[in-house]
């Protein structure tokens, strides 16, 4: 195709966008997009997505190949490197591992984070793009799974919180501010859950959503002075310096058919714009949706909808 | 398989289950397929709760068992079992555990 005509097509089709995204040329909205994974309901059927918050624009980032899909993605921007975990078949060809991968969409450069001998598990990214914080599964009876930090520029790696038999550590999100919030499980008359929040460095930590709430996946603000949570009531948000909570999206609101189900990582991000991205499941149907609504609580809606896998939110990324 | 447990404040909701022993038995094959086993045992794995198994046969009806019983002591849900059809390029098996 000739380049001229490439660029009146490029043109048409930023016109198109646009158009849809509510005629907010150059602003930060049109740039934004969520990225997102889904889980496939088939070995190997794992995609990552990229989609504008309007519900446009749905571009696959990663498609699996024969013998690796792609559970989880993590980005500071859409050109930059991303942390990705890859799921792909052991040697022997009789199970599947995930192991952490570092790629570069501009040269298609992929690298191992960790040796494919360490526990390793899915990862995001700081927010100066330098390190990440990961699930690290260790092979046991019952298993054990600790927060570790990788240097990903010198792959050196640190315990971030220690293993512990009788509760699980999930779900982490790393803030602007230097924090590191995550959910710890354990069982008391069932699955109990709580939102904790320590220094990405180490140190103490602090309990931010009791368990009683029932946290399932949190995600900072972009100023990090705020976290928004999903937990027994619908989506909530806690002001980090005084404990203050509202909610911006009951759960009744949205009725009884939907669930939120949590895959240990992600499912909940926050825009610059002031948006929150999060995927429930429709039971009746099967389908997982992808949602956006304000921080303020306006304007919840459905953007994009899938019954070939979960959607699992990671990020917005420019 | 694919193991999940409803959280004690929010029944509606699924947090995957690391550590759920799984295992399969295949029923019948109902035409040519991929794979060359006709059993299979594991555990999901944390923290999606997944067990692949890809060597297991397509195309062929399967009996899969969750066995809960492997993390929680005593077990509130204990052993869950589905027979389904796995059609060429494979099917997943949800077990979710409600106490």
């Amino acid at each position: 195709m000739p380049r001229l005509v490439a660029s009146m097509l490029a043109i048409l089709g930023e016109l198109a966008a646009f158009l849809a995204g509510g005629c907010s040329w150059g602003h930060v909205r049109d740039r934004e997009r969520i990225l997102f994974s889904t889980i496939g309901t088939r070995l190997f059927q794992d995609y990552v997505f990229s989609i504008r918050p309007n519900g446009s624009g749905l571009k696959a980032v990663l498609k699996p190949e024969p013998n690796r899909s792609y559970m989880f993605a993590s980005a500071n921007s859409m050109s930059g490197p991303m942390l990705v975990t890859v799921h792909e078949l052991a040697p022997g060809n009789d199970k599947v591992e995930d192991h952490l991968y570092f790629w570069s969409p501009d040269v298609d450069n992929w690298q191992r984070v960790l040796p494919g001998s360490a526990p390793q598990g899915p990862g995001i990214l700081s927010p100066d793009g330098n390190s990440a914080v990961y699930c690290a599964r260790s092979v046991g009876s019952p298993p054990e799974t600790s927060l570790r930090v990788v240097d990903l520029r010198t792959g050196e790696s640190r315990e971030l919180v220690a293993a512990d038999s009788f509760k699980g550590l999930y779900l982490p999100s790393w803030g602007v501010l230097g924090k590191i919030a995550f959910i710890r499980t354990f069982r008391s008359g069932g699955l109990r859950t709580e939102l904790l929040e320590m220094p990405s460095h180490g140190g103490e930590q602090t309990v931010l959503v009791p368990p009683e709430d029932g946290a399932m996946s949190a995600a900072y603000s972009p100023d990090g002075r705020e976290i928004v949570v999903w937990m027994k009531e619908g989506l909530e948000i806690v002001a980090l310096d005084s404990g203050d909570r509202r909610v911006v999206l009951k759960r009744a609101s949205i009725g009884s058919d939907y669930s939120f189900r949590s895959w240990g990582m992600g499912g909940l991000a926050w825009s610059e714009e002031g948006q929150i991205a999060l995927s429930l499941l429709k039971k009746k149907t099967g389908e997982s949706e992808l949602w956006i609504v304000n921080a303020d609580g306006s304007n919840p809606k459905r953007i994009y909808a899938t019954t070939a896998g979960q959607i699992l939110v990671s990020q917005f990324i420019q | 398989m694919v193991s999940f447990e409803a959280p004690a404040e929010n029944p509606s909701d699924q947090s995957p289950v690391d550590g759920v022993a799984d295992s399969g038995q295949k029923l019948s094959q109902v035409g040519s397929g991929n794979g060359n086993m006709d059993t299979f045992e594991g555990y999901t794995q944390g923290p999606y709760g997944i067990d692949d198994h890809p060597l297991a046969r397509d195309n062929a009806n399967w009996q899969v068992t969750g066995n809960f019983a492997t993390i929680f002591s005593p077990a509130p849900c204990n052993v869950g079992q589905q027979t389904h059809f796995v059609p060429l390029g494979g099917a997943e098996f949800d077990e979710t555990c409600r106490v």
